[in-house]
Order: C-alpha cells, then structure tokens, then sequence
C-alpha cells in the first residue's frame, strides 16, 4: 500500500454524467484484485475520494466515476498531463475460493465498474454479466463486458438499450438453468434490498459504498453494520470491505 | 538541531502527536511509514463499555474542512486491553490513552483502569460534539469542567491533559477551571460544531444531522484560543486545529503550545509527519531556530 502520483493520459464522458479516466504511472504499479480501491487526490479538496479500480497494470491504472458533487465535477474537468496522488490498491476484493467454476457478476448503474476486473483476476472462472441501467445514456462498458463474459445481459428500466426491466430479474430467470456457484453484486441500496428478499440460496458477494476519510482503516468514518453471530458488529467499508456477504450485512 | 520537546516530564522526540479519532489504536498506516516517527499519538476516544457509533454517512467535506460524527465508535476497555494494549506496548512512541465516557463516574473508572496499563498519558475527552451524553456537555462550563476533572484526578495516575472544546463562551475560564482542579496539561480545540446540507435531498448530509468540524477552515480559531488560553494559564498546552505545514507547526508553537497534535492532514497526506517533520527541520534551518522548545510563546504582541 502506498501512495503513487499518476499522471491523466485521458479524461473523457463515456455516459451521462460519467467519466473515465486513465492514468500512466513512472512507478511500478501492484497487482490487484477486481473490488478494490484507490483513494484519490482532488485539487483544492481536504479529503480524498474512494473511486474502484477498473483497470490496473505495470504503469497504467483507469477508474470511471459519475459526477455526484464538486470532487468528482473537479475531477472530470481535469487535463491530459494533470498529476494527482492515489493511495492504492485499497480494501479487500472480491476474493473467491478456488473450486469456483461459473459465477454471476449482478451489477446496477455504477456499481458495474468494481465487477468487471474480476473477469481477469480469475481467467478460470466463467462469468455471466448482468448490468442494469436506467436509459441508454447511462449504459457503460458493454463492450468490455461482452469480450470478457460467457454470457451477457444488459438491461434497461425503460427499454432504450437491451432487454426492458432490471438486471436482478434477468438473472432470476437464468439462476435455475446455470449452476452458478456465487452471485457478486454492486449497486444501490434498494437493488442490494432486492437481491437479499430474492434468497439466492448460493453465496452472495456484495461490494459496498460509504464515504471515507482516511481510506485505511484508522477514522471508523465508514462504517457497515455486519453481522456476525447474534452480534452486529460496526466494521469498516475501507479495510475490513469493501466487499461483505450479503447475508450478513444490516442494509 | 532540536526538535524533542517535554510535556508534563515526558520526553517526545518531536513536537508531532497524532491527534484522536483520526490514528485508530496506532496500527493502520503501519503500511506506510514507521509509527514511531510520531512524537507521540492519541488513541481513539476509549469508554469503559464498546461504543457503535452513530450511523453513516459519518463524514462530509466543506470548504478547506472536514464534518464528522462518528459518536465515539470504539471497542471498550476489555477489548482495548485484549487486542490494542500488546501492540501499543511495543511502540517507541507517547502513547496518549484519549477517554470519554456518558457520566463523572464512567470516566473515574476508565481513568482508574487505564492508568494501570503500560501507557504514558492519558487525555481526557470532554469535548466531544458528536455524542448525545456526556461528551461536550461535561467540557463547555466551568463548573461542570471542575467537577469532572477534579473527580477524575483522584483517580486517574498518569499525567493528566484535558482536551477542550471551542464550542464555550470562554476559552480561559474552561482552561482555568482544568489547571485549578488537577489537569497536568491542556490541549485545544477539539472540533468546532457544524453541519453541512445536500440541497438535492434537502436532507443534512451527516445521519447525525450535526458533527464536528476540522481541517484548515478552523486553524484561525484554533490558533486563537490556544494563545489565550496560554497568556491564562501555567500547565504545558498542545494545540492543534487544522495544522497541515510545517508552518503551522510553528504558528502554534508561537502562540504558546509546547506540542501539537496533527488530525485531518493524515487524511490528506498519508506520510504525514514523515513529510511534516522533513518541512519542519527545514523551515527551523531557514529561520536559524537552533531549538524548537524556544519559540514556544514566543508571539510578539502588537
């Protein structure tokens, strides 16, 4: 874990309010594992924003983020050639055990993004994609998921792009036919609500969202209530996350 | 040079302590840097029995600061001494025990029982604005600071330093009645109180409605109250609100403190006091301070 300075190669919208943005890095960079985070400088802010990683290599990272709030509209106003500070990777990813085959990737809007480096963290599993969006404006990496997965279901609410409804129902209808070891899901709260009430009966991985202030564990700024036992424990979406069980998270 | 400074007896190698809340129980930015850098740290905000907190969000940023509310979260004195207390033993560093409790007698006790552990100080948190009871209710009146320092005092067996809060009508009189009534030091300001708004949700953006504010937009008030209350009383003082430079380190050591304590910039820099000590040794070179224990009050009055 440390702190490197990236330099932007290129920051540009890719759907309605959200940008990508791709780094080149003189250090080396370290390996990571789909679900973890980096912790951003933003120019004339105190504090950093959690933002997942996309991609990672030897000396090239790219995030993609929505503007929600004057960090992130700073952020996307940003040039070719601009540097900025990142502590990386952060967090605990999606870490699976071995002797699983096929596994479903469950994502809503943004949380599309931390799902698909685990597609290449683990080249012997196979994944099934489904990404749910609003509108058509909104769908991103399409074609990155499609190179990468078995099988691909992009779904709109209003039926602009791919099949009409959400990505949760689409896989539904997929669960019985596919021995689907796992379920990894990201995406808002009342998405999250659904896929527990939907009682999967396979494990299910969630990556969860909170802001942050230190990003390593030492301020309890972001805090998740897990369960553990009779017990609910406060644990921290930064060190101990941001990926949880499902089951065992108090939504 | 000289940058080791001595607080009530204690010898700390530099001026730097990491301040509460924002430095866990010493173990998270092992990963970057040695810890024993620190002249010394404060632990998170101890109470005798575990604490969950408030619910998230807990953290908001606002211009040049930082609002948060996390309600004391921490993992009681049982649990403190089990998993914290071995790792704190092995530090060469002051460890500064920060306590707080809902009542006088929750903080006789946890004072009583910490200072029968293997640290070096404790300091006491009456000014915390983020939780219900007890907190800064204890540390805005003076009669309520004498009552709950001097009660503390009988029992507490380490050097002593109250932490005050600028949420207060008087800086000096609160500083006062903490000297009168046994604190061996004082350090200020803990956070100003605040809250920050979301026009889209029309909702505050803290769950807990109002927090605490830190970071730079509070130096100005920070720097203030640690000079007043310097030209009020005798016992040592550690500032701190909003220090982010080496600058500051000195800003406030001229206004009268004899150590600072660095919070949100670890936030902002995760090497901190590596590059807060380098800034340091350097700014002291260019204005020929030989000895860092020598501008402190050194402030001259217009």
């Amino acid at each position: 874990m440390k702190d490197y300075n990236l330099t932007i190669i290129s920051n540009n919208q890719i759907a309605r309010d959200v940008f990508k943005t791709e780094f080149s890095c003189q250090e080396q960079l370290p390996s990571f594992i789909g679900g973890q985070f980096l912790h951003l400088q933003v120019p004339c802010k105190i504090l950093r924003r959690p933002l997942g990683i996309l991609e990672m290599t030897a000396n090239y990272c790219s995030i993609v983020y929505a503007v929600v709030g004057e960090g992130t509209r700073i952020l996307s106003k940003m040039k070719k050639g601009d540097c900025l500070k990142a502590m990386l990777p952060l967090g605990n990813g999606f870490v699976l055990p071995k002797t699983y085959k096929k596994v479903a990737l469950l994502g809503g809007g943004l949380g599309v993004v931390p799902l698909l480096p685990v597609i290449n963290t683990y080249p012997e599993i196979e994944f099934c994609s489904y990404m749910g969006f609003k509108s058509r404006d909104d769908v991103i990496l399409y074609d990155e998921f499609n190179k990468l997965s078995k099988k691909i279901c992009f779904t709109t609410e209003d039926g602009s792009f791919g099949s009409c409804g959400f990505s949760i129902d689409a896989l539904k209808d997929d669960l019985e036919t596919n021995n689907f070891d796992a379920v990894l899901v990201c995406g808002s709260i009342p998405m999250l609500k659904e896929v527990k009430k939907a009682n999967f009966k396979i494990p299910v991985y969630v990556s969860m969202e909170e802001r942050m202030g230190c990003g390593v564990g030492a301020c309890l700024v972001c805090t998740c209530q897990v369960k553990k036992g009779n017990n609910i424990e406060n644990l921290r979406v930064c060190i101990d996350g941001p990926v949880f069980k499902l089951d065992e998270v108090a939504l | 040079m000289k940058t080791s400074v001595n607080v009530c007896g204690i010898e700390f190698k530099n001026p730097l302590i990491a301040a509460s809340g924002t430095f866990g129980f010493g173990r998270e930015y092992q990963d970057f840097y040695d810890v024993n850098i620190w002249g010394g740290f404060c632990t998170k905000g101890l109470t005798y029995e575990k604490r969950l907190g408030n619910p998230t969000p807990r953290i908001a940023e606002t211009p040049m600061g930082s609002l948060n509310s996390v309600g004391l979260q921490n993992p009681g004195f049982e649990d403190f001494v089990k998993y914290e207390l071995p790792y704190l033993k092995t530090l060469d560093t002051v460890v500064i025990v920060n306590i707080a409790g809902n009542m006088v007698e929750d903080y006789c006790r946890l004072a009583e029982a910490v200072s029968d552990c293997d640290i070096d100080m404790v300091e006491l948190n009456i000014s915390c604005p983020n939780v219900k009871e007890g907190g800064m209710a204890f540390g805005t009146r003076p009669e309520s600071i004498k009552n709950v320092v001097g009660s503390v005092r009988k029992y507490c067996k380490k050097p002593l330093i109250v932490k005050l809060s600028p949420n207060v009508e008087d800086i000096t009189q609160n500083a006062k009645a903490a000297e009168d009534y046994g604190a061996d030091a004082i350090s200020l300001i803990n956070t100003v109180s605040g809250m920050a708004v979301d026009i889209y949700t029309r909702q505050p953006i803290l769950a807990n409605t109002i927090g605490g504010l830190s970071g730079p937009a509070i130096k100005p008030i920070a720097l203030k109250m640690v000079w007043q209350v310097y030209n009020t009383v005798k016992i040592p003082i550690i500032g701190m609100g909003g220090i982010s430079s080496a600058q500051d380190i000195l800003e406030f050591m001229l206004c009268g403190a004899r150590a600072v304590q660095v919070g949100t910039y670890n936030f902002m820099d995760p090497y901190a006091p590596v590059t807060l000590l380098d800034g340091l040794t350097k700014l002291m070179a260019d204005c020929k301070i030989q000895d860092v224990n020598t501008i402190v009050g050194d402030l001259k009055a217009r």
